[in-house]
């Protein structure tokens, strides 16, 4: 892709136009990362064995729901229990993470597979080892998000 | 919960809609194909025929919001989708006159209830074989993604 650049010292909000064909995952991955450019760093806690640690979108892996718990996995595999309900960690982690059921949020670039399942759901494997499903609600979304045809 | 009362609604219109269907398109092959006999023995009892398929469609297509339900483990889900489909669909095929009960040969109705499994188990088995490949297009796609990154990735010679 040309990128152009206009370096203007008097610019006092800067502002991008992009002239493409279709939407991609890179190009809405780009526009995430253009639009919360001067946003801060985002970080959040999360504990496991009673320790409090800093974590960044990019070391998760998966965010569900179980029981009355809100965790994640990172790319080991461990286990973190988080303190931000599911919807608002949703907005948080930015556009690399998608929906893949009311309760699971994950990583698309961390996907290893998916695999059909026998009662019309779809299995997704992490590359951690972690096995969820995507249901039937969140698939449209999941394949626009991959950038194919919903 | 807002969710959930949505998703009912959605399904119950779902399995309204598929009986309704399904009971025009019987409608119609059974006219064409018999003329007046069929035909007059739909019309003689429409009301009760159109309500028959309505129910049908809601125990069969309507329960398929049982695969929605987290909680439930995935041979539950089939378990119940295909006890209520059939619990429901045998019965009201038998009360309607839609498949014909012989007392005396138990083995003829037994067959019947087999056949009418195995219609089942085949519509269940073409929405399985659409969702693997389903399955299959995403896999590809992420491959794409996967080798993208790896393009992304690899050091500049």
């Amino acid at each position: 892709m040309k990128v152009e650049c206009h370096i203007n010292a008097g610019c006092k909000e800067p502002s991008a136009v992009l002239h493409i064909k279709k939407m991609t995952p890179s190009i809405t991955e780009a526009i995430s990362i253009l639009e919360h450019e001067d946003a801060d760093v985002l970080a959040f806690t999360a504990t496991k064995e009673g320790k409090t640690y800093f974590m960044e979108p990019e070391e998760l892996e998966l965010v569900r729901t179980e029981g009355r718990e809100i965790v994640c996995y990172d790319k080991q595999g461990s286990r973190y229990i988080l303190n931000k309900p599911l919807y608002e960690l949703e907005h948080l982690l930015g556009s690399r993470f998608v929906r893949v059921s009311k309760s699971t949020i994950v990583h698309i670039r961390r996907i290893d597979h998916v695999k059909a399942g026998f009662n019309g759901t779809m299995e997704l494997m992490m590359k951690n080892g972690i096995k969820d499903y995507i249901s039937r609600s969140f698939r449209k979304s999941f394949k626009e998000k991959l950038g194919m045809e919903g | 919960m807002k969710y959930m009362v949505r998703l009912t609604i959605k399904y119950i219109c779902y399995g309204i809609s598929w009986g309704c269907t399904c009971f025009v398109f019987m409608c119609s092959v059974w006219v064409i194909c018999s003329k007046d006999s069929i035909a007059a023995f739909l019309l003689d009892d429409f009301v009760k025929h159109a309500a028959g398929s309505v129910l049908v469609g809601l125990a069969c297509g309507g329960t398929a919001i049982v695969y929605q339900l987290e909680r439930l483990s995935g041979i539950a889900k089939v378990l119940i989708h295909f006890g209520v489909g059939m619990g429901v669909f045998y019965p009201t095929a038998l009360y309607l006159g839609w498949i014909p009960f012989y007392p005396e040969r138990i083995w003829y109705t037994i067959l019947q209830f087999l056949f009418s499994c195995g219609i089942f188990a085949a519509i269940w088995f073409c929405f399985y074989l659409f969702n693997r490949s389903e399955a299959k297009k995403i896999n590809d796609r992420l491959q794409e993604l996967n080798e993208n990154d790896g393009q992304k990735n690899r050091p500049v010679p």
